[in-house]
């Protein structure tokens, strides 16, 4: 279950507290190879980097892989579940998210999951927001939304996580004139929350991009701005 | 590899043709069921959604004669694993479906293990980058939309082959916005259909650097200018 969501505040000070105080013998960041910002506290990382500032143990995988996977669950079987896991700033970035989200709870009893708010990557200019920068990038015709590299946008609806592929047509619907960031409500920095035992998410229409364009935009567009 | 690679003309006929002249019994049509042109020779089809239910039972009676139905998720390796159970395969057609899947690539490693020889295609990048599927002021406004987009909607993948590999370019928002591509849309009006490729053996690909979009954005623009110009 999903649990303590929050969109304001920075959830990482709670997982330090936490951490600090439960003094857990296992702790697993996945995909944070390149930053462990928990690094006084996480024990292994699992990821396709391997971290350079801080001694963990490092398991190497393709979070994306199946494969990979398979090896560090084979590797739980023999250990036992991870106490805890953090897996922050990845799922926007693979093209795979679902996969992670199984996992997760296969390998961990309990964890912390972050990710762009809503209204970061719906609302333009975040990234390349002045004309000197979109001249220097090679970026025509004003800017784009949100975060260049992020494949997917997720809200919590419900208690129950859900990822909305970004794709190019974002770039033109109307009806996202709420995630501006002009927009003293909001949150600009990340979403976050906390699960035990099972992650509950859904890929948006079941990631059926149909039956059609004008019915999924329709509904791309009324769905998102539900929830957090 | 990739034995032989088209984006100016029809390969469909040639597939057909080189199937039945082989006599192949098991050919596997992966994603295609909802379009199913190449039924004169499939034996089997997977996919994730079963014709019968989407179209009807008429539709599966005259489209799919005494074809086989696999139901499976080709984003999910536990479909490929259930895959190779089967005996294997003469022959594995994959079109017009690996550009709409959120993760080709699980599907591009396990083709050839059910399989030693397929035919695949994927729209051609001209396509993909042009502004084709918004054709009228009236579907722009239908849609809500404020302005044309690239390519069709949901198509999250733009491919090209060069040098025998085919490259997976993700397709996201920015590409409405990179300066520079122009120099591919100058291509679009060569007359090309489809880009289409068969394989023998394995199927050499790969995500555009390895899959990292980085290290920062005008390095990622300006690698996505450079390559979609080349090759198909």
């Amino acid at each position: 279950m999903i649990y303590d969501i929050k969109d304001k505040s920075d959830g990482r000070n709670a997982i330090f507290e936490f951490l600090c105080n439960r003094k857990f013998k296992s702790v697993v960041d996945v995909g944070g190879g390149l930053n462990i910002w928990a690094s006084p506290y996480v024990t292994h990382c699992i990821d396709i980097n391997q971290p350079k500032k801080y001694e963990c143990k490092f398991l190497k995988a393709d979070i994306s892989t199946q494969r990979d996977w398979d090896n560090i669950r084979s590797i739980v079987a023999f250990t036992g579940k991870f106490d805890f896991s953090i897996c922050t700033h990845v799922l926007e970035d693979i093209a795979n998210p679902s996969l992670v989200l199984q996992m997760l709870p296969q390998i961990s009893h309990m964890g912390f999951v972050s990710f762009p708010s809503k209204h970061a990557e719906i609302c333009r200019g975040i990234e390349c927001g002045t004309p000197e920068d979109q001249a220097a990038w090679g970026i025509g015709g004003g800017k784009y939304r949100g975060y260049f590299h992020h494949r997917w946008i997720l809200t919590i609806l419900d208690y129950k996580l859900r990822l909305f592929p970004k794709l190019n047509f974002i770039e033109y619907i109307n009806g996202l004139e709420w995630a501006t960031r002009e927009n003293k409500d909001a949150h600009f920095h990340e979403l976050s929350f906390w699960w035990k035992d099972d992650i509950p998410f859904e890929i948006f229409n079941d990631d059926f991009m149909g039956p059609d364009g004008g019915t999924y935009m329709k509904a791309w567009r009324t769905e998102i701005i539900k929830g957090y | 590899m990739i034995t032989k690679a088209e984006n100016k003309i029809l390969l469909r006929d040639e597939c057909l043709s080189f199937i039945k002249s082989k006599r192949y019994k098991r050919v596997l049509d992966v994603g295609g069921a909802l379009y199913p042109w190449a039924r004169d020779v499939v034996s089997h089809y997977l996919d994730i959604n079963d014709p019968k239910e989407v179209c009807g039972p008429e539709f599966h009676c005259s489209q799919f004669l005494s074809s086989t139905f696999i139901e499976g998720d080709i984003c999910r390796q536990e479909t490929w694993d259930r895959m190779q159970k089967f005996d294997p395969f003469d022959f594995v057609i994959c079109s017009q479906t690996l550009e709409d899947i959120r993760d080709p690539t699980v599907a591009l490693r396990n083709l050839s293990k059910i399989a030693k020889q397929g035919f695949i295609t994927v729209p051609v990048k001209y396509r993909e980058l042009s502004f084709v599927e918004i054709r009228s002021v009236e579907i722009q406004n239908e849609w809500q939309l404020k302005s044309p987009y690239r390519g069709y909607f949901h198509h999250r993948w733009i491919f090209t082959i060069d040098d025998g590999k085919l490259y997976l370019f993700p397709k996201l928002n920015f590409v409405e916005h990179i300066q520079g591509l122009e120099n591919v849309l100058d291509q679009s009006d060569n007359g090309c259909q489809e880009l289409a490729f068969f394989w023998e053996d394995s199927i050499p690909f790969e995500i555009v650097n390895d899959d990292f979009l980085g290290p920062n954005p005008p390095s990622v623009f300006g690698y996505y200018r450079d390559l979609l110009e080349k090759g198909l």
